[in-house]
C-alpha cells in the first residue's frame, strides 16, 4: 500500500486507475470532519464530500507539489463547504427556531457558572446561533474557534487577507454574542 | 458573562468527533469521476469544410459516375438519332429567334 499522497498524485497523473481511489481512501476521514463542522445530515456530508473530491480531480492538473495534498485538498473541502453554506442561507432566508434539547435549554437558562456542555448540545446551540452569521462569517468562525486554525492557516483555506479574517472574527463573535442572548430570552419566554 | 458561554460551546463544539466515512465511499467517488468523464466527454462538430474534406473521395467517386453515364447517354444519343449537328443548330436558332446559321 503506498502512503505518499504525492506519489499517488503522481501515478493518477500517469493513468493509473486506482491511484485515485487510494489517494480518495487517504483523505476521506480528513474531508468529512472538515464539511460535518458546517452540515448534520450524514447524507449530505457525503454528497459534500464526494462533490470535493470531484473538484480535486478536476482541478488536479493545477496542483503544483508546493503544499501537502491534504492542505490543498482542505482549501477545496473549505470552499465547498462556505458554497453550501451560501446555498443553504438563501434557501431559509429567516433565523428558525426549533425546539432544543431540555438540556440545551436549561444550559441557556443557567446563569453562574454555566456547567460543561454535551458536544451534541453545544453543536445544537451552535448551529442555531450561527444562523444569524453572513455565510464567510459562519466558515471563519468555525475554522478559527471550533477546528482551531490560526489566522494565517485561515488565510491560506479561504483565500482572504488576515485583517479580513480578523474583522470578520470579530463581527461573528459579536454576533453569536447576540444570537445567544436572544435564544437565552426566547428560551426564558417557552 | 456571554464570552464565557460563548467560549464553553465552542470547546464542547471541538469535543465533537467526526462521522464515520461509509464504507465504498471512494469507489462512489471513482465511479462518479467515471460517469462524470463520460459526461464531459467532447463533442466533435464538423466544420462545412471538415466534412467535405472527409467525404471528399465518396464526392468525387459520384460525380465521376454522374459525368460518364452523362456522357454515355449523349454518345448513345447521337448514334441511334439521324439528325446532324447542322439540324441541331437551326433548331436552337429557331428556339431562340436568331438568324440560321446554316445559310
Amino acid at each position: 500500500m503506498v502512503n505518499d499522497d504525492a506519489e499517488l498524485v503522481a501515478r493518477v497523473r500517469a493513468g493509473s486507475p486506482d491511484a485515485y481511489t487510494e489517494l480518495v481512501r487517504h483523505n476521506q476521514q480528513q474531508v468529512f470532519s472538515i464539511l460535518h463542522r458546517y452540515e448534520r445530515d450524514l447524507h449530505l456530508v457525503e454528497d459534500l464530500a464526494q462533490d470535493t473530491f470531484l473538484k480535486a480531480w478536476r482541478a488536479l492538473a493545477s496542483f503544483d507539489g508546493r503544499a501537502p495534498f491534504q492542505h490543498w485538498l482542505s482549501r477545496i473541502a473549505v470552499h465547498v463547504a462556505l458554497d453550501h453554506v451560501r446555498r443553504r442561507k438563501r434557501l431559509s432566508g429567516t433565523i428558525a427556531l426549533p425546539d432544543l434539547g431540555e438540556d440545551s435549554v436549561s444550559w441557556l437558562r443557567d446563569e453562574l457558572p454555566p456547567r460543561e456542555l454535551e458536544a451534541r448540545q453545544a453543536r445544537e446551540i451552535l448551529d442555531l446561533a450561527l444562523q444569524s452569521l453572513s455565510p464567510t462569517e459562519q466558515v471563519v468562525i468555525t475554522l478559527m474557534e471550533i477546528e482551531g486554525h490560526s489566522v494565517k492557516e485561515i488565510c491560506s483555506l479561504t483565500g482572504d487577507s488576515s485583517v479580513a479574517i480578523r474583522v470578520r472574527a470579530m463581527r461573528a463573535r459579536t454576533k453569536l454574542r447576540k444570537a445567544i442572548e436572544a435564544l437565552e430570552t426566547s428560551e426564558h419566554e417557552r | 458573562m456571554k464570552d464565557k458561554k460563548l467560549n464553553q460551546l465552542f470547546a464542547a463544539a471541538r469535543r465533537e468527533n467526526p462521522p464515520a466515512v461509509p464504507a465504498g465511499f471512494a469507489e462512489r467517488v471513482q465511479h462518479s469521476i467515471e460517469q462524470s468523464a463520460t459526461a464531459n466527454a467532447p463533442v466533435i462538430t464538423l466544420s462545412f469544410i471538415d466534412q467535405l474534406n472527409r467525404n471528399f473521395t465518396r464526392y468525387a467517386v459520384s460525380a465521376a459516375a454522374m459525368i460518364m453515364l452523362c456522357a454515355a447517354l449523349e454518345l448513345g444519343q447521337t448514334y441511334t438519332s439521324d439528325t446532324s449537328i447542322d439540324d441541331d443548330l437551326n433548331q436552337i436558332c429557331t428556339d431562340w429567334g436568331c438568324t440560321d446559321l446554316s445559310q
